[in-house]
């Protein structure tokens, strides 16, 4: 086991290269996630939560993770089936670009053909490398936030958070804690979508949450009825049954991956279901 | 016996949090054995009693050095239904200057029966998690001044109760103090940060702890 150890840790070496990795970001946290919270708070105060009309009671959300933009081929195929309009929403958990200015203008041409589907963006660990931040918050404004979709009969809450930097910070869960406690009893099904998996599923060098926090979470999402947590980072789809809460973590969009892969998350007849849809 | 307070905060404690640990030692059939609690006191934790933690280790001869090699089981009752418990294999090794800590620990969070009740999950639904085996490690460097007192600055990712990711190591600095032969004071500090291997640091926490240790 510690020869696999040793094995991934050159491994994950060579992505980090490979992936265009910022290696400031082992020693500064110039952007740091409280601070990135309360810029998120102030642009949330002028920008109410999105609800989302469906005419059905049964509808579906696209959701893809970790797409790594510069390359965009399986991105243009996400784009093209969320377009869609089956779809109420397409949202994408993090590591959406590299962090470098120029691919978040790529994606920015890309998201143009997600046609008249919403889209919601999470921070990813990649997206802030190259003070990615910067750019992330002058196009997307927001790395917390929650949007709705409201059915003939009932309406579902989705949570966004923002896990970039492996820790939501004391103000980002605080502000989950009071959005569950007086929000959650008004809706249906509640989703949260963060970055960073929750559960150690594979033995990788990506980092999770520590334990501390984990352990807080898993007491919020019992108390609180979550129903599924969708989550990216570590590049292959698993799926954790815990209590009531569905843990699902997707494979990666981007164009290296093997086992490229994005999720429908299906709501029908009042109940969350998920699929995985293969690229390859 | 040791004995040791703690006062730190970290993103999730909601303040300062304080820990009263207590672990009791022996040594039965040529092994070292010994039981620990930990009580806890923060605004974010409802229960006091937040870990019980039993350990088993010998001390072995091979190629004329000495290898610790112990088992460890800590329980956690997290709150009201919840549990973590962790299973670890961990070797020890010391040389003058330097220490090693290895080993592999499994992970396990659980709801209780009742719990699963309460929260009225269906049935057929998993009541139990298991994560996938987690290397621990610590690596130390002693530096003594004289017979009676030394400082020990350590990488890690576990402590007396708490075991990290693999990923997320923490920073500790130790200070001890024999003030006789059989009684030792100590002073520690930790420090915490998250998404290291991500490649993007944040501050997580940090603690301050004074102990004392007393061989019978």
């Amino acid at each position: 086991m510690l020869k696999n150890h040793l094995i991934i840790a050159l491994v994950s070496l060579f992505m980090a290269c490979a992936l265009d990795a910022d290696l400031t970001g082992v020693a500064s946290y110039h952007d740091d996630v409280n601070g990135r919270f309360s810029m998120s708070e102030t642009w949330n105060a002028t920008h109410p939560a999105k609800n989302i009309i469906s005419e059905t009671s049964n509808y579906q959300i696209l959701v893809a993770a970790d797409s790594h933009i510069g390359g965009t081929v399986n991105f243009s195929t996400f784009a093209k089936a969320a377009k869609n309009p089956e779809n109420m929403a397409a949202v994408l958990v993090g590591d959406v670009v590299t962090g470098k200015s120029e691919d978040y203008d790529v994606l920015t041409q890309q998201l143009s053909n997600f046609g008249n589907t919403p889209y919601f963006m999470l921070i990813g660990n990649h997206d802030l490398y190259f003070d990615g931040w910067q750019s992330f918050l002058n196009d997307y404004g927001t790395s917390t936030f929650y949007f709705t979709v409201q059915t003939p009969t009932d309406s579902d809450l989705y949570i966004c958070l923002d896990s970039g930097s492996g820790t939501l910070g004391y103000k980002q869960l605080a502000w989950l804690k009071n959005n569950l406690e007086s929000l959650r009893s008004h809706y249906r099904n509640c989703t949260i979508f963060s970055h960073v998996n929750l559960f150690r599923n594979r033995a990788t060098f990506s980092t999770n949450l520590l334990v501390t926090e984990l352990t807080e979470l898993l007491e919020l999402f019992s108390k609180y009825k979550v129903n599924m947590v969708v989550m990216g980072h570590d590049h292959k789809r698993a799926v954790n049954e815990f209590g009531n809460t569905t843990f699902l973590t997707l494979d990666a969009l981007a164009d290296f991956a093997n086992n490229a892969s994005y999720a429908k998350i299906k709501v029908i007849d009042g109940k969350l279901s998920y699929e995985f849809v293969p690229l390859k | 016996m040791d004995v040791f307070t703690e006062l730190g905060s970290n993103q999730v404690s909601q303040g300062m949090y304080g820990n009263i640990s207590t672990k009791v030692s022996a040594d039965i059939f040529n092994l070292n054995a010994s039981a620990a609690t930990l009580f806890s006191f923060s605004k974010a934790q409802e229960n006091c009693f937040t870990a019980l933690a039993l350990n088993l280790s010998d001390n072995v001869e091979w190629r004329n050095r000495k290898f610790n090699f112990g088992v460890l089981y800590a329980w956690k009752p997290l709150f009201y239904g919840l549990y973590e418990q962790n299973f670890a294999l961990l070797s020890k090794f010391r040389l003058q200057d330097f220490g090693f800590k290895l080993g592999y620990n499994i992970r396990n969070f659980r709801f209780s029966k009742l719990a699963f009740a309460d929260y009225q999950v269906a049935e057929g639904v998993n009541a139990s998690i298991w994560e996938v085996p987690n290397l621990m490690y610590a690596f130390s460097y002693f530096k003594s001044w004289n017979a009676k007192s030394g400082v020990e600055c350590r990488i890690t990712n576990f402590d007396n109760y708490v075991i990290q990711q693999e990923t997320n190591p923490m920073f500790v600095v130790n200070y001890a103090y024999n003030t006789t032969s059989t009684m030792q004071i100590y002073q520690e500090i930790g420090y915490l940060q998250a998404g290291l291997f991500n490649i993007r640091v944040n501050y997580f926490g940090a603690y301050y702890k004074v102990g004392w240790v007393w061989k019978i």
